[in-house]
């Protein structure tokens, strides 16, 4: 880490997350800051979901988001998806993570449209000629 | 050798994919009731698009990103919210208008009324985006396109006087019968018919899809400076048949028939048939782009997976996407609406939307950060800015012209 | 009343009022009467062009049968625009509606004679229709630019 300063709105928060193959996994849609020792905050985790985003969104818009996010989810008190900020190997052009997309388990939505629709498509394992 | 023939391919691609429903309708439209009075905006319109192509061209090329995904990122959520909203709501009435379109010319080559064919049309859209390879695609569609040349050779058939119709070109002199307001009014939409938005997704999505870097920026300069202004004199040639056929028997444009006489008059019925299939060419590929287009927006603000390059299963809420407005988009065409006027109010709306969409992108291609050593020059820049305010004055006062004129009667 | 009824009662009284458009001035029911003859030119003109072109084994016929079908429903929807409009009850409105609206008639049934014959492939009967349709025109012609098209 170098020590010049680093606009977080700038250059980390809406950044599309890559897994190490480039795949795109998600953006962040908000960042976790804990309280560091010497009193300034640190950034220990990306978070990603519509419980990130929604409080982002203004007003009515973000509220909704937010409460449909808690309806749809199995946990009585859901937490939006985190990512450990250990798992970033790269800042670039897009944030880089060391796990592959699979791995992660960060894609709700994405498993269940990719089960109840997509799959049930003929020629979705193939890519296209 | 090999290098020459795929930049050939790609103008090629460039000029036959020019043209869509929008511009097929705007233009002949313009030509009949107008003449040759507003070939100006057509042409303020190819300069601006090729300006604001050749950007999101360069910046996909050097950041690998789409579009809606540096807006986001940019601009904020927020901003990028509406930004999308408004994007995705105009670009499915384009897509709508098209698939229209597409039906519209399968009901001039069959007699069968086009609504019959809205179902078939949506499938065969639907089925070519879920299989057809990103490449495959362009240049089939690119080419068959190209097909519109038709009205370029039923123009020099038509034998008018040069002279005059460069004249009537750049003096333009707004007819005495028609009111001032009516004139802007299809300016407007010429306008917007020429610069629309999805263009602009589309275009830097499918430089992501094709894999380019930064050595392919020359390459997408030559499609985009020489493609997209051969295109647009297609849309002026379509103006002038009209203007040269129609006019004079005080015929108005409001039904896609109109549009090709003009070719059948001067060509007979093997140009009139090849403008039949520039019609289908025209409105598919611009069918296939406006959906696709709807999943690359909204899959690059939420940072989901996108695009062809990789298997559906790898993609699936963007291909979800581009299926919800493919039947959104049937649903409106089967509603009966007459596919014209949608067509002129996605244009109209289209105008509208244009600031939201031109703005991101001459910020991101300005910013050093992303862009490295190919940030924009102080040309490009300069233009930029200068078509920016086009850009709004012509948004802030489509609206207005729209109620003022009750949409051009 | 309560608001909400009064607003309930003036939407009714504005709906009910579209009916039946309102009666216009004379000023403006005669620009009325040319543009629905400017229109009924455009549509005429169309089917005569389409025709002519045709005849002349320039038109494909697929093509020609949409486009005359889409020019007869134009000048249908033309006429019971104008015929919906409540003229003002002067002897000038009237003058004007009795000289377009057999215009207007013998223009749709011109086209649709054409539509027929076309499908028919009956070429004389093309050829007689459209020069007496060619009439029509030149008279929707003469009656817009009178009355300010």
């Amino acid at each position: 880490m170098t020590d010049e300063t680093f606009d977080l709105r700038l250059r980390l928060l809406d950044r599309q997350i890559v897994d190490p193959d480039g795949a795109m996994i998600c953006k962040v849609d908000d960042v976790e800051l804990t309280p560091a020792d010497d009193g300034g905050l640190v950034v220990t985790a990306l978070l990603a979901g519509p419980l990130a985003l929604g409080p982002r969104l203004p007003g009515r818009l973000g509220r909704w988001t937010v409460a449909l996010a808690r309806r749809w989810s199995d946990d009585p008190d859901p937490a939006p998806r985190r990512i450990p900020f250990e798992r970033v190997t790269d800042l670039g052009s897009a944030v880089v993570l060391d796990r592959s997309r699979d791995e992660l388990g960060v894609a709700g939505l994405e498993d269940w449209v990719r089960t109840h629709v997509i799959d049930r498509i003929p020629g979705s394992r193939h890519a296209s000629e | 050798m090999k290098r020459l023939l795929s930049v050939f391919l790609g103008v090629l691609t460039a000029i036959g994919g020019f043209v869509d429903i929008g511009d097929l309708v705007a233009n002949s439209l313009a030509g009949a009731r107008f003449g040759l009075s507003l070939v100006w905006v057509t042409l303020l319109g190819v300069v601006g698009i090729c300006l604001f192509a050749e950007m999101s061209g360069r910046v996909a090329a050097v950041t690998h990103r789409g579009t809606f995904d540096l807006v986001r990122e940019r601009l904020g959520p927020r901003a990028g919210l509406l930004n999308l909203v408004a994007s995705v709501l105009v670009t499915v009435l384009t897509f709508t208008a098209e698939i229209g379109g597409v039906a519209l010319a399968l009901e001039l080559a069959t007699s069968v009324n086009y609504l019959l064919f809205v179902p078939v049309v949506g499938f065969a859209v639907w089925l070519v985006i879920w299989r057809m390879r990103f490449e495959v695609l362009e240049n089939v569609f690119g080419l068959l396109g190209l097909a519109l040349v038709v009205f370029a050779v039923a123009l020099w058939k038509l034998n008018p006087a040069w002279g005059d119709l460069l004249h009537a070109i750049v003096v333009p002199h707004k007819p005495a019968s028609e009111d001032l307001s009516t004139y802007l009014y299809y300016g407007v939409a010429l306008f917007g018919a020429a610069m629309t938005p999805y263009e602009v997704f589309f275009f830097s999505s499918g430089a992501v899809e094709e894999r380019w870097t930064a050595k392919d920026i020359p390459t997408s300069r030559i499609n985009v400076f020489i493609g997209f202004p051969l295109g647009g004199l297609l849309s002026v040639a379509i103006a002038a048949c009209a203007a040269l056929v129609l006019m004079p028997q005080g015929i108005e444009v409001g039904t896609l028939g109109q549009v090709g006489l003009p070719v059948a008059v001067a060509v007979g019925k093997l140009g009139l048939a090849v403008a039949i299939l520039g019609f289908f060419a025209a409105t598919f590929g611009a069918a296939l782009e406006t959906g696709l287009s709807t999943g690359y927006s909204i899959a690059q603000y939420f940072g989901w997976q996108w695009g062809k390059f990789v298997r559906p299963q790898q993609a699936a809420r963007f291909h979800v996407v581009v299926l919800l407005a493919l039947i959104a988009s049937i649903a409106g065409v089967l509603t009966t609406a007459d596919p014209i006027k949608v067509t002129e109010y996605s244009i109209v709306f289209s105008a509208v939307a244009l600031p939201l969409t031109y703005f991101p992108i001459l910020v991101v291609a300005n910013d050093p950060v992303y862009m490295g050593e190919h940030v924009n020059g102080r040309l490009s820049n300069v233009l930029g800015t200068v078509f920016l305010g086009v850009i709004l004055v012509v948004a802030v006062a489509a609206i207005p012209l729209m109620l003022l004129t009750a949409a051009g009667q | 009343m309560t608001r909400s009824a009064v607003v309930g009662l003036a939407l009714a009284a504005l709906a009910l009022s579209g009916c039946v458009a309102p009666a216009p001035d004379d000023a403006a029911y005669e620009s009325k009467a040319a543009s629905t003859a400017k229109a009924a030119v455009s549509e005429s003109r169309t089917a005569l062009l389409a025709t002519r072109t045709a005849a002349d084994g320039r038109l494909l016929g697929t093509y020609l049968e949409p486009v005359l079908v889409d020019a007869e429903q134009a000048l249908g929807s033309v006429q019971t625009t104008f015929d919906s409009v409540q003229p003002p009850a002067t002897s000038a409105a009237d003058d004007l509606r009795a000289t377009l609206d057999p215009l207007l008639q013998s223009a749709a049934s011109d086209v649709t004679d054409l539509r027929i014959a076309a499908r028919r492939e009956r070429a004389d009967a093309l050829r007689s229709t459209s020069s007496h349709l060619s009439g029509v025109a030149d008279r929707l012609e003469t009656f817009a630019q009178e009355h300010g098209g």
